[in-house]
């Protein structure tokens, strides 16, 4: 479990936690709750959980 | 210095150093010892003494960790070889404090990381700690 929530995470953070979910093998839960995503942060991320 | 209070609000018992033998607590002798030779007053941090087993949870969320007690505190929890769940929730966390506690992390024991409410952090430190986490037997589930 990793716990990233209300952390000013910004889209350059969006492209460390995209490699993370596309590279983590063991990781099952994620919590990047009230952050500072854009819609570029956010596409990264919604493409590695596909 | 053979006694370290705990200067918390709500602590009243004293620790004595001397009382902490053996292996289950070496992470609070090792932290006491760092606290000792740097002159600083001790801040518990959620890492208790245990008399019976060891210790395997350090939950210091709301407390502040700086970097005068950031190497110590990563000095413990280097030493800490049992820690599945370290919680760091508002902790008022640099990437530099960060980086020096991550990196003493044994990662094939880590479980759960919480770093929730850390507003400091920037891009640089999610990118050591994603390689970190990515790194070849990291066992964060």
């Amino acid at each position: 479990m990793l716990n990233l929530s209300q952390n000013k995470l910004n889209d350059n953070a969006a492209k460390s936690i995209a490699r993370l979910i596309l590279e983590t093998t063991k990781l099952k839960r994620l919590f990047i709750a009230n952050n500072k995503f854009m819609a570029a942060g956010g596409v990264l991320i919604a493409n590695a959980l596909a | 210095m053979k006694r370290f209070l705990n200067k918390s609000k709500k602590a009243t018992r004293i620790i004595e150093r001397d009382n902490l033998k053996g292996k289950k607590n070496g992470h609070l002798l090792v932290y006491l010892d760092s606290i000792n030779q740097s002159s600083l007053a001790p801040k518990m941090l959620g890492l208790l003494p245990l008399k019976s087993h060891a210790i395997n949870t350090v939950d210091c969320h709301d407390s502040v960790i700086n970097e005068l007690y950031a190497k110590p505190f990563a000095e413990a929890i280097g030493s800490a070889k049992y820690v599945t769940f370290l919680n760091l929730r508002n902790t008022n966390l640099t990437d530099g404090t960060a980086n020096a506690i991550i990196s003493k992390i044994d990662r094939s024991v880590i479980t759960h990381i919480d770093l929730s409410e850390n507003p400091a952090l920037t891009p640089a430190f999610y990118k050591y700690l994603c390689e970190f986490i990515t790194e070849v037997g990291t066992n964060l589930q």
